[in-house]
Formats: C-alpha cells, structure tokens, sequence
C-alpha cells in the first residue's frame, strides 16, 4: 500500500490490485463524501500520471469510466470537469450507501440474523 | 557539411583538457628520439658507415602503426562503452567505417609527417654536427622520399582498406575474406623483412641482402594473425 | 498486423553453444511501455540487443516497427544500451550538438528544456560527470528525438533516487504526449510497478509469464508478489 498525492486528491495505491479499478474507487467515495467541489477541474491526464508515477493510459481509462458513470464530462480543449449536478453525486452517494446496506444484509442472514434484530441492532448502534 | 564529413570531425575529436598534457608527451618524446637519432647518426658517420638511408626506410615501420591505430580507434569505442552510441547511429555500417577509416588516415598522416620531420632534422644536424656536408648533398638527404611515402602511406591506405572490406564482408562473404588475407600478407611478407633488416643490419651499404626464410614465411603468418584477431574483436563485439 | 511495434517469433541465440534464449516469441503493441523483467544474465539485454540490430537471432524471426532490423531502423528507434557510456571528451553542450548533427529527428528545443529538468551544467565534461549526471544525458539525448521506439536496458540500475524520480517523470510526460512505444528491461520492479502495460517474465532462457499488467494482478497480485513467485 502506497499513499500518493496529487494536488488536492489523495490515494492509496496497493500494486496487487488492477489500478484504475482502484482509482475509480476512490474517486467515487472522495465525491460521494463530497470532498471534491462540483464542477471542479481533474488534473490533466499527464499532471495525475507524472504525480501519480503511473502510466497515462490508466488514469485515461480511470476518467472514462468515470465519465461513462456520468460523474466527470470531458469538455474540448478544457480537460476534464467534475460533474456540476448534486442530484448526480446524492444518486451515487445513495449506490454506495445500498452497495453498503446489501452486502451488510446478505452477512447478516448468512449469520440468521432476522429483520426485527437487525433493526434493534441498528437502533442500537453509536451512530457517532 | 555533409553527415560524412561531420562523422569525420567527430572521429577527430581530442579531449579539450588533456591537449596540454599531450602536447608536453609530444614534445618530450621529440625531444628524446630527436636526440637519440642524431646521436645515432653522428656516431654512423663518425665510424665511417656512411649510408644513412636506412632511417629513411624506417618509415614502412609506420605502416604498421595505422593497422594497430585502426584496431585501436574501433576498440576504444568497445573499451569506453561508448560503441552503441557509434554503432545505433541513424547512418549504414558502412557510412561509419569510413569515416573513422578516413579519421585514422588523417591522424596517421599527421603522426607520419611528424616523424618525417623529426628524421629529417636529425640527419641535418647530424651532418652538420659531423661537418661532412662535403661527402652528401640535400638531395642525399631527401633522396627516395617521394617514394618511401608513396609506399608507406599508400600501403598504409591498402591495409587500412582491407581491414575495413574484411570488416564489413566477413559475416557475409567469409571466404573471400581469407582470399583477402592472404595477398595482404604477401604484402607485409615483402615489407617486413626489408624493414627488419635495415633495423638489424644499419650497416648493408645499399648492397643487395637475402632475406632469411623465417622472416619471409613468418611475417605474412603474424600479420594474418594480426588481422584475424581484429576482426574476432570487433565481430565478438558487435555480433555482426 | 500493424498495431506490432516489435515481434518475437520463436527465436532462439546462444553463445558458445550455451543457450541464452530459447524460442521466445511476443508481441509489443504500439504506444505501450513494455517491461522485459528477470534476474541478471536472464537474457533481457540480448533481446533488446537484437530489437536493436545489434545482435542477431540463431533461430527464429523479428520484425521492429513492421520490418527486420536494420540500421535503416536507428532514424525511428532509440537505444540506451545498460553499459552505455558517453564520450568522455564532450562535454554537456557539444553532446547537444552532436545530436543535433546526428539525429535528423532531434529536437533541440526539448533538449535545452530537457537540460534545466535535469540540472545539467552545459560545459561539464563526460569524464567528469557522476554516474547519475552520466544517465541524465543519456537519458536526454534519447528523449530529444522524436521517435517511434525506444529500447532501455536498465535504465535505474545503479542510479540515484533523485535522478531515477526524474528519469520516471520523463518517461510518463513523454508517452503523454505522444505516441511512443517502449520497452524496458529491469530487475529493480519498484520502480517501473505502476509504469507498464504489458510485461514479460524471463528465465532460464525462455518466457514464464507474460501478460497485460492490469490483467496479471488481478490473477496474481502485484508484479513484485509474481517476481518472488518466479524467481524465489
């Protein structure tokens, strides 16, 4: 695991996993925790890959699968801009959040933990 | 200036901070063989021997020089790790041989016309020194040049242009190379002996000498030898 | 097929009748960096050797940017062989020249950019130069043209940390900017982990393992896990 800066953005790299996969990750949560501004500016493809000391075809593949997502727009000549939509970012905030919830749910029952338990549960916790 | 002549001054590149040092080696050493020679010389004509002509024959030792500066100039690429640079240059093989071919000629008429200077000073003053201007004229004392350079220096040009055919055909033509050698050798085979026998005998008086058999057979043998082991070098170098 | 930068087909070398490389065959895709990995004396320089139509196959066939290596090549490729040295009378301004005189395809502009990224004194001598400064003007002479292929043997191979960081910098701004393949041989895996798109295993004279990197972790963690499963 390697911790590496670029501008603004933080990310920790761990090489036994395919990279972008890693970018895209993390991307996400940092916009979903809203700690990127909307309509922000991406580093240019060379500025992240220098930074970043990876290969600039990952981090070309990273802002396409963000852009398929609908989460960043390429704009001619510009570069790369952080969607300005917040209904885009609650949407993939609330993905995260039941990607979360599902796989929450799916241990529980393996472990034969009922609906009214889990909801007690829940209640229970320190939510702070 | 074409890419050719451009190659050729690079080839000719002397190292700008070590000209001082080379320059006090150049003089000391004119120095020393200036001295030893005239003293040679004088001590000849004081003895009676008369004939000085064999120091101009010396110069056929100096063909030699420019087969040994050839293997030297490649090899130095080889030994400074500096051969990829020569070697990947954007220029056929070819284009290259020659024009380090053409930059060793160049600095081999540059260390000839040096000693011939050298050798001729020292028969002068010699001869002066001894005072025996009365028994030579200057025409003794350049008698034969024009020939000893065309022999030397051209011959000096025809090793040098084998060595490159041999370098640049040996992958391809390996047969025609050894073809190639063995002229070459008959060449040195009738050089070598007059050379070694003025050095070992100063004193022939210009009178006809039988060249001992060893000499003949042998020379031809060690220049092809020579050759072949420079050819291995810059084969085992290049993989070429 | 175009897209080949370089093709290996079944190719075969030894020495002395000791084999060194033992029908090898891959392909490098155009515009990727390509590393060529393996422990020292695995063969890697005799491939780039050949790459380079400096070393020419027993067996087999090659083919570089679409045709057999020749010195026809040498305008499209740059080469930096591992034991490279620069001519010790130049100093950092003549070498400028000298490729300017050299390489049609040299870019002196680059090359005086290139001079302040690396911090190189312009009248410092190749004798005089410390192994890293030495790289950094290797490096520099490579990187000012413009071509289509480039062959590093070991680049970061003995070198410092601050010239390595710079030589990397140099390698991801350059194949930013433009299409450019290159194929690099190592043994020192931490430095080129997030640099390259396809890699290829070499030992004991042929190819263990060969892939798309992204691919490869996926299946077996980072490259240095798989160069211990390799190697160890």
């Amino acid at each position: 695991m390697e911790t590496r800066v670029v501008g603004s953005y933080r990310f920790i790299l761990d090489f036994s996993q395919p990279i972008y996969e890693q970018l895209v990750q993390q991307f996400r949560q940092m916009l979903a925790k809203g700690e990127i501004e909307l309509g922000s500016k991406l580093p240019s493809v060379r500025d992240f890959a220098v930074q970043m000391k990876i290969n600039p075809s990952t981090v070309v593949r990273t802002y396409q699968e963000l852009e398929r997502d609908g989460l960043c727009e390429k704009r001619r000549g510009q570069g790369t801009f952080i969607t300005s939509s917040a209904s885009q970012v609650s949407e993939l905030r609330k993905e995260i959040a039941e990607g979360a919830l599902g796989s929450f749910v799916r241990t529980l029952q393996i472990l034969g933990v009922t609906r009214e338990e889990a909801q007690k549960m829940i209640a229970e916790v320190d939510w702070k | 200036m074409s890419t050719f002549f451009k190659l050729v001054r690079h080839e000719m590149k002397f190292p700008a901070s070590s000209t001082s040092f080379i320059k006090k080696l150049m003089s000391l050493i004119t120095f020393v063989v200036f001295l030893g020679l005239t003293i040679g010389i004088v001590l000849g004509l004081e003895n009676g021997m008369g004939n000085f002509q064999y120091f101009n024959q010396t110069f056929n030792g100096i063909m030699f020089v420019a087969f040994g500066m050839g293997m030297g100039f490649i090899n130095k690429e080889f030994q400074k790790n500096t051969a990829s640079w020569w070697l990947t240059l954007p220029y056929s093989r070819e284009l290259l041989y020659r024009a380090k071919f053409l930059s060793i000629m160049i600095y081999y008429l540059y260390v000839y016309l040096y000693s011939y200077l050298i050798i001729k000073a020292s028969i002068i003053t010699a001869i002066t020194y001894t005072g025996k201007w009365s028994q030579f004229s200057l025409s003794d004392v350049f008698h034969n040049d024009l020939i000893f350079f065309l022999t030397s220096f051209l011959g000096a040009m025809l090793l040098g242009t084998y060595a490159i055919c041999i370098m640049l055909f040996t992958k391809k033509f390996k047969a025609v190379s050894i073809i190639l050698w063995i002229p070459f050798g008959l060449i040195a085979g009738f050089m070598m002996p007059n050379f070694l026998m003025e050095m070992v005998m100063p004193a022939a008086n210009g009178e006809s000498i039988s060249i001992p058999i060893h000499l003949l057979i042998g020379s031809p043998i060690l220049t092809t030898l020579l050759y072949i082991f420079g050819v291995h070098l810059l084969k085992k170098h290049t993989n070429l | 097929m175009m897209n080949a930068a370089i093709r290996f087909h079944g190719v075969g070398k030894s020495f002395k009748k000791k084999s060194v490389l033992d029908n090898i065959s891959f392909t490098v895709p155009r515009g990727e960096v390509y590393g060529i990995l393996g422990e020292n004396g695995a063969g890697k320089s005799t491939m780039l050797k050949m790459m380079a139509n400096l070393c020419l196959p027993d067996q087999g066939e090659i083919e570089v940017l679409g045709q057999k290596p020749s010195w026809e090549l040498y305008q499209k490729i740059a080469y930096l062989s591992d034991r490279a040295k620069w001519y010790s009378d130049y100093t950092v301004g003549e070498a400028l020249q000298y490729g300017k005189s050299f390489y049609p395809d040299f870019q002196m502009e680059r090359a005086e950019e290139l001079v302040e990224f690396f911090k190189l004194d312009r009248k410092l001598l190749g004798k005089e130069m410390s192994k890293g400064q030495e790289a950094r003007l290797q490096f520099l002479l490579c990187f000012s043209r413009d071509v289509e292929l480039m062959l590093l043997d070991e680049p970061f191979s003995g070198i410092d940390l601050i010239t390595r960081e710079k030589m990397i910098e140099l390698i991801i701004e350059s194949i930013s900017e433009r299409e450019l393949t290159l194929v690099i041989t190592t043994h020192e895996i931490d430095e080129v982990e997030g640099l390259l798109n396809r890699v290829s295993f070499v030992k004991d004279t042929k190819i263990v393992v060969e892939g798309e990197v992204e691919e490869l972790r996926l299946k077996s963690g980072s490259l240095k896990d798989l160069y211990r499963g390799v190697y160890a």
